[in-house]
């Protein structure tokens, strides 16, 4: 840290400690104001875990503020007769409370929806939220009858449209939290300064690396190992929580909460704020929240006087009577479109560098002459050595690695894949190989758990991984790359590689935030890890570079990095060098036939560069309309007749005689 | 620098409102007292809010703005909220706040909804503020009956009465609208609220009463008031061979839907289903939003809390003329109401007076007024000489009921007195 | 009246509104299916078509029961240019706010659209304010089964009831014919197959994007006109909740799936009438809402529409 920043996070102490004392000295009371919006910034915060980490549009999380609010609101009240109202320490028991019941219900109600994805999860949480309102204003009074006989009469489980009414407050001997706001607003501002804490250390750690690796894209997460569903549980149960945390406070603070204060509009606003900071960004979220409050409270106020003050003197008499606080929504709707159109990343945000879509000549011959150094065996990191090591000895050399019986796949009648047997050695590297369609990739993604086959079997190391999801496959030591490159492309390269990674830490949500040596040891180790391994692949320099700011060549070179961080023993390439110029193309597979040669490492192989294939594969599978039509070595393969015929081509039998 | 520039310009936003603030250039012998004032001033509620603040005003300006020596000046708030244009707990809380917090404020005036109410009285009560209102009707404001588990009780958590109404509670008008009902002749009676404070509270008052005094109550139900089609409900009313729908609501609470919509299905005087309400449908919006044709083949009939204007005799005709005059418009529904309880505030700090100039702080100041208050009895005011009883309600339960008659106006069509309710 | 009369009136009830959602929900579900956007700013285009029809009539000095004659002409003309200038919205809401975004992350155009359905709302609120708004009785009502067929019954059935089932159904049957009988509907549902191929085959994807936009635009105004014609009211704020219902509509037919659209407006449409009458109007809407909820987390490919399968 600076100088200067240690100068200005002790002017920021100040100012924050002393403003109540200004506002007092001043008489301008907006104290309670201010503390309110405190409020909705930490709700704010809670929303930024889901929204902006792990990427789920919320459109209900005021829902999980009225949950907060009525837990906190039921449980200190005389209304319903709590017994843990009117102790001194009621407030401070049912706080906790709040959060873990708001929490337990984020999961609960997230658990069945965080299968459905992206635009499907808004709508249902949009839903959740319009319940939710509707339940807690129907349970106040609830009568069911059953043919004439009363099963329940007028039963009051939420106080109805009534609301709850007193809510006690805090007690600590000698604070005034009756009278007076400053209490209040040093509560908050300590609860506030310590979410933000907690919130920062989750950020930088495995599981913030997930949430953005969820948000940046699900199914490559998930193939390397990142469980999708507990991961986005975790968001919203925590996000849930928080919430949970801020409803308690407002139903404190206030005393009295009724069923109307948790609608769509609240939702919005909160993710209005999110927005306008900066998804994602914890500074972002606090600027723009604090930024709302202002416009909504003071500068569309204060426009109406000036703009009304301009028509009269003007003479417009349209403009004297306008009343700009009555455009307010229409502001928030304008301002959340205006940012998605021009500024996505929000007023905090990082900026981020457009993607390099357009290579002129120039650029591309210098790409070319800076093409990485071919990665020597002596560069292998030690580590992956011995732990690729460590998974071959432990089962003996020369048994398969892979075994796929009769395996079989059908999207809508059509067969995708039929019937296909595969057996890959230990240490050897396997091309399969067919014609656009042929079910290659089909293939790959029943090894790998994204799409169940319907049949057959796959065996790894001698164990069933049909059933299993991506992550627990990856977990298992079968790691792969994508057709089109699938990289996180908003995470820096490094974070990509400790995404890989993810699987073989263990940090926890408390070891997360309190950081105990174990943990940071893990993740020093995670970092050295991943460092060296970027150096194999020779990308060291760029280890702090967004992902998708890479040139292309680096981008597959980091896809197949990120594959080997998961310690892998099965990796399996989706035409790893599709795109590639031939320099390019000569180096990944050398480099290819490194991994087998110094790691042991099993290979299975999608490609269409022949060269390739037929160079360093031992065998090679063919594939044609989802059937094998051969199998064998390079040599066999390629004098196979109905390979040529439906492959290779009549033309590639006279190149082959040639050579 | 752009973070530098957002700073800037809140530090002016700041500056610009703590200027705007008023400046005080009356000289008084003895100082300011503020009134304050919080009820809502957006969305459907700018005409009630607007004719509300204008009685308040007017009656500080029949005093000369000078009680007692001591100059008065009036802090209008708006208690809705920014996020959904309606009433707000949190606002009204803040408001609330901002009074006790002022070392010169000495009454509250409001507030419009019950709700609302049951959010700020907690907070004057421990200043010893007196808070009068012009509108609440919610009865657990005040007293046991009609009311939930602990009221009122829980909203004086110093155990004294500070809360003051001047109009009658919905405990009085729903059980008079369920007597009118039957005067008419109603017999099966299908009851529709909004699933609101007021709206649900005066409707399970109506049901109560109405099955005390032999009406057969064929349903009640709280209805989804954004849905434009509320022809289920109905249709389930007149299944259930319903010869009155008495809807608990306010003017934006679905009111001109259900009207509208009973007439489309033909349940209308012709065929012997009529419509009956409380005051909140008192607006010549409801009206606008039903059509006069509707509301006329409905025979739409209202219960009103207190005389209708017109009949207002001495000092309550001479309020509405001299209202009438200073703000050529007639008075909102509860317009006059803020006049009487802008004048009950300056009843009791002129009663105060000598406590004031003993009174060591302003807490001593204001519960002074706060006792004068409650102790005004047989005070003259708009329906003839009334008192606060021990819970701080008006003893008045004079009510009126009105129908909807034609008339020559761009609506087409008026609420017209018909009626005196006991 | 006796139980079946009660059925058959609610379910005249549910069916009209269900043929309004139903075309809403066409909307909702044309959008989906070619760029894979919830346009949260369609109900309020329906909105719109409502004030917008209104307003025609208020300028036309027709602003009263139509009789005889105008019938056959002046409705169908702001019939016709309701539809249009609703259609005209939404391609410019598409033009303006959606295409931009066309290759952003994916819950840009989605917050986008939540925007600008927000300002359309508050524009709606500033236009008419916030109380409801009166719509004339265009359409004469007359009670069809007692006074022109004589039956004694309760049943109330009128030629607005009619009126609904008229417009809509003849609407929804041509849109079909259009979306699979004509090049520019294949080339739709090309589009919405797989865009880039439909691309490479020739077609003006783009064009294709706002043509759909101005059908479900132009749907969503006839949908706007007959609710006020039927129902006789409007608010501001019914775009969203009727905007909800329809994409429940929507989602329930299987999203993208047109015959699927209108199925799930029918079922709506019942489900919730019924719901008023058998269990309580208070909680119709958590009825509806959690019959989305249930369908998007077991049945995400509805009633009518194919399991989607996620590229790799």
């Amino acid at each position: 840290m600076t100088a200067r920043r240690v100068l200005g996070s002790a002017l920021l102490v100040a100012a924050l400690f002393a403003y109540p004392f200004v506002d007092h000295a001043l008489q301008v009371h907006t104290v309670h104001a201010v503390t309110d919006a405190m409020i909705y910034v930490m709700l704010a915060l809670g929303l930024n875990i889901v929204v902006g980490y792990a990427g789920l549009l919320d459109l209900g999380y005021a829902a999980f503020f009225a949950i907060g609010a009525y837990t906190m609101g039921l449980l200190n009240s005389p209304v319903l007769g709590s017994p843990l109202y009117g102790h001194w320490w009621s407030f401070w028991v049912a706080i906790p409370i709040a959060a873990v019941v708001s929490a337990l219900l984020g999961v609960v109600i997230g658990a069945p929806t965080l299968r459905v994805r992206g635009d499907y999860l808004a709508i249902i949480t949009l839903a959740f939220g319009e319940i939710i309102p509707v339940a807690i204003r129907n349970m106040g009074d609830i009568s069911i009858e059953v043919g004439g006989v009363k099963l329940v009469n007028r039963l009051n489980l939420t106080g109805g449209e009534n609301g709850v009414n007193p809510v006690g407050r805090p007690y600590l001997p000698g604070v005034p939290f009756e009278t007076d706001p400053v209490p209040w607003y040093f509560l908050i501002l300590i609860v506030g300064a310590a979410s933000l804490w907690a919130m920062n250390r989750m950020r930088d750690s495995r599981l913030g690396r997930a949430w953005m690796a969820i948000r940046e894209d699900e199914t490559a997460a998930d193939c390397m190992g990142v469980d999708p569903i507990k991961t986005k549980l975790l968001a919203f149960a925590l996000g849930a929580s928080f919430s949970g945390f801020a409803g308690s406070f407002y139903a404190a603070k206030l005393q009295a909460i009724t069923p109307g204060a948790f609608e769509f509009n609240v939702s919005i606003m909160l993710l209005c704020m999110v927005v306008l900071g900066g998804m994602g960004s914890l500074k972002g979220v606090i600027l723009g929240g604090m930024l709302i409050t202002l416009f909504d409270r003071l500068i569309l106020a204060q426009m109406t006087f000036l703009v009304r003050g301009a028509g009269r003197s003007l003479g417009i008499a349209a403009l004297t009577t306008v009343d700009l606080t009555l455009w307010r929504w229409f502001f928030f709707g304008l301002g959340l479109t205006l940012m998605m159109l021009f500024k996505p990343e929000g007023l905090a945000g990082k900026r981020v560098r457009a993607a390099r879509v357009e290579v002129d000549d120039a650029e591309e011959a210098a790409a070319v002459a800076a093409v990485a150094p071919l990665p020597r065996a002596e560069s292998i990191p030690p580590w992956l050595r011995d732990r690729v090591a460590s998974g071959l000895s432990r089962d003996g050399a020369g048994g398969p690695i892979l075994e796929a019986r009769q395996v079989k796949k059908s999207f809508g009648g059509l067969a995708a894949v039929s019937q296909v047997d595969l057996v890959i050695p230990e240490r050897a590297i396997v091309g399969l190989i067919g014609p656009n369609g042929a079910g290659k990739t089909t293939f790959f993604n029943a090894v790998t758990g994204l799409v169940p086959p319907d049949s057959g079997s796959i065996l790894f190391r001698g164990q069933s991984l049909i059933g299993l999801r991506p992550n627990a496959i990856v977990a298992r030591g079968v790691a792969r790359t994508f057709q089109s490159i699938r990289l996180f492309q908003n995470m820096t390269v490094l974070e990509n590689i400790l995404v890989g990674e993810h699987c073989r830490m263990r940090a926890s949500v408390g070891g997360a935030i309190v950081r105990p040596p174990s943990v940071v040891e893990e993740e020093a180790r995670a970092r050295e890890h991943g460092r060296a391994l970027l150096a194999f692949v020779g990308l060291a320099d760029q280890a702090d570079e967004l992902a998708k700011n890479l040139p292309y060549g680096d981008q597959r070179r980091l896809e197949i990095a990120r594959a080997l961080a998961t310690e892998p023993q099965l990796l399996l390439l989706d035409e790893p060098t599709a795109g590639m110029n031939p320099r390019e193309t000569e180096t990944l597979t050398e480099f290819i036939g490194l991994l087998r040669r110094e790691l042991g490492l099993s290979v299975l192989l999608i490609e269409h560069h022949m060269e390739v294939v037929m160079g360093i594969s031992d065998r090679i599978t063919v594939l044609d309309y989802g059937s094998r039509i051969a199998e064998g070595t390079p040599a066999e393969v390629q004098r196979n007749p109905k390979v040529i015929e439906a492959y290779l081509g009549k033309g590639y039998e006279a190149e082959l005689a040639r050579a | 620098m752009r973070r530098l520039k957002w700073l800037g310009i809140a530090g002016m936003a700041v500056l610009v409102t703590m200027l705007a603030g008023p400046a005080d250039a009356q000289q008084c012998p003895k100082g300011k007292l503020r009134i304050y004032t919080s009820w809502p001033m957006q969305g459907a509620m700018i005409p009630e809010g607007t004719g509300m603040k204008n009685g308040v005003d007017m009656a500080v300006a029949e005093a000369g703005g000078v009680v007692a020596g001591h100059c008065l000046e009036v802090v209008n708030l708006d208690d809705a909220s920014p996020q959904t244009g309606k009433w707000d707990g949190a606002v009204e809380a803040e408001n609330a706040n901002r009074a006790v917090g002022d070392a010169l404020a000495i009454a509250y005036i409001g507030t419009y909804n019950s709700g609302a109410a049951k959010v700020s009285i907690p907070i004057t009560n421990r200043a010893h503020m007196a808070q009068i209102t012009p509108a609440n009707t919610y009865p657990g404001l005040t007293k046991t009956k009609g009311a939930a588990p602990g009221e009122p009780g829980i909203y004086r958590p110093m155990g004294f009465v500070n809360y003051f109404r001047i109009v009658p509670a919905d405990d009085i008008q729903g059980a008079v609208g369920a007597k009118w009902a039957k005067q008419r002749g109603a017999k099966k009676i299908f009851i529709i609220h909004d699933q609101e404070l007021y709206g649900k509270g005066i409707a399970d008052v109506f049901d109560a009463t109405a099955k005390k005094i032999g009406l057969q109550i064929v349903g009640n139900e709280g209805i989804d008031f954004k849905q434009p089609d509320q022809k289920p409900v109905l249709t389930k009313a007149r299944a259930a061979g319903a010869d009155l729908i008495y809807m608990g609501g306010v003017v934006d609470t679905g009111a001109p839907i259900v009207i509208r919509q009973m007439k489309d299905l033909g349940m209308v005087a012709a065929r012997n289903v009529r419509f009956l309400g409380p005051d909140g449908l008192l607006e010549e919006e409801v009206l606008k939003g039903a059509t006069c044709d509707a509301a006329m083949q409905t025979d739409m009939h209202i219960t009103f809390a207190s005389l209708p204007f017109e009949k207002l005799k001495g000092i309550g005709a001479s309020t509405y003329e001299n209202y009438k005059k200073k703000y050529s418009k007639e008075p909102t529904a509860y317009a006059l109401y803020s006049v009487e309880a802008g004048r009950i505030a300056i009843e009791g700090i002129k009663r105060a007076a000598p406590q004031l100039d003993k009174a060591k702080d302003i807490k001593e100041k204001r519960d002074a007024v706060r006792q004068a208050i409650l102790n005004i009895k047989n005070y003259d005011g708009l329906n003839g000489k009334w008192s606060f009883d021990e819970n701080g309600d008006s003893t008045l339960e004079t009510m009126s009921g009105f129908k909807v008659v034609k008339a020559d106006n761009p609506i087409g069509c008026k609420f017209e007195f018909e009626t005196i309710l006991e | 009246m006796d139980w079946h009369e009660v059925l058959v009136q609610q379910s005249i009830n549910g069916l009209t509104r269900g043929a309004v959602f139903a075309l809403v929900a066409l909307g909702y579900t044309m959008v989906y299916g070619i760029i894979s956007l919830i346009n949260f700013a369609h109900g309020d285009v329906f909105m719109l078509g409502l004030f917008v029809s209104l307003t025609i009539f208020t300028l036309l000095g027709m602003a009263r029961t139509l009789v005889g004659w105008e019938l056959v002409t002046i409705l169908p003309l702001v019939f016709l240019a309701t539809m249009l200038g609703c259609g005209l919205v939404n391609v410019t809401i598409d033009r303006l706010a959606y295409r931009p975004l066309r290759h952003a992350f994916r819950l840009a155009p989605l917050i986008t659209a939540i925007g600008v359905s927000f300002m359309i709302e508050n524009l709606a609120l500033l236009w008419q304010g916030p109380a409801p708004v009166p719509y004339p009785d265009i359409f004469p009502s007359v009670d069809v089964l007692r006074d022109w067929v004589g039956l004694d019954t309760l049943v109330y059935l009128t030629t607005k009831d009619l009126l609904v089932i008229g417009v809509t159904a003849p609407l929804m049957f041509a849109l079909q014919r259009f979306v699979t009988g004509t090049s520019w509907g294949r080339a739709m549902r090309a589009i919405a197959q797989d865009r880039e191929t439909a691309q490479a085959m020739g077609i003006n994807v783009e064009k294709m994007i706002m043509l759909t936009f101005f059908i479900g635009g132009a749907l969503a105004g006839a949908a706007g006109l007959i609710q006020g014609i039927y129902y006789n009211i409007g608010t501001w704020y019914i775009g969203f909740q009727a905007g909800l219902r329809a994409f429940t509509a929507a989602v329930l037919g299987g999203i993208g799936n047109m015959p699927g659209a209108a199925l799930g407006g029918l079922v709506i449409g019942f489900l919730s009438a019924w719901s008023d009458q058998y269990i309580s109007a208070r909680w119709t809407n958590a009825i509806v809402f959690s019959i989305l909820i249930l369908v998007l987390v077991f049945r995400p490919q509805g009633l009518l529409g194919e399991k989607a399968v996620d590229r790799v």
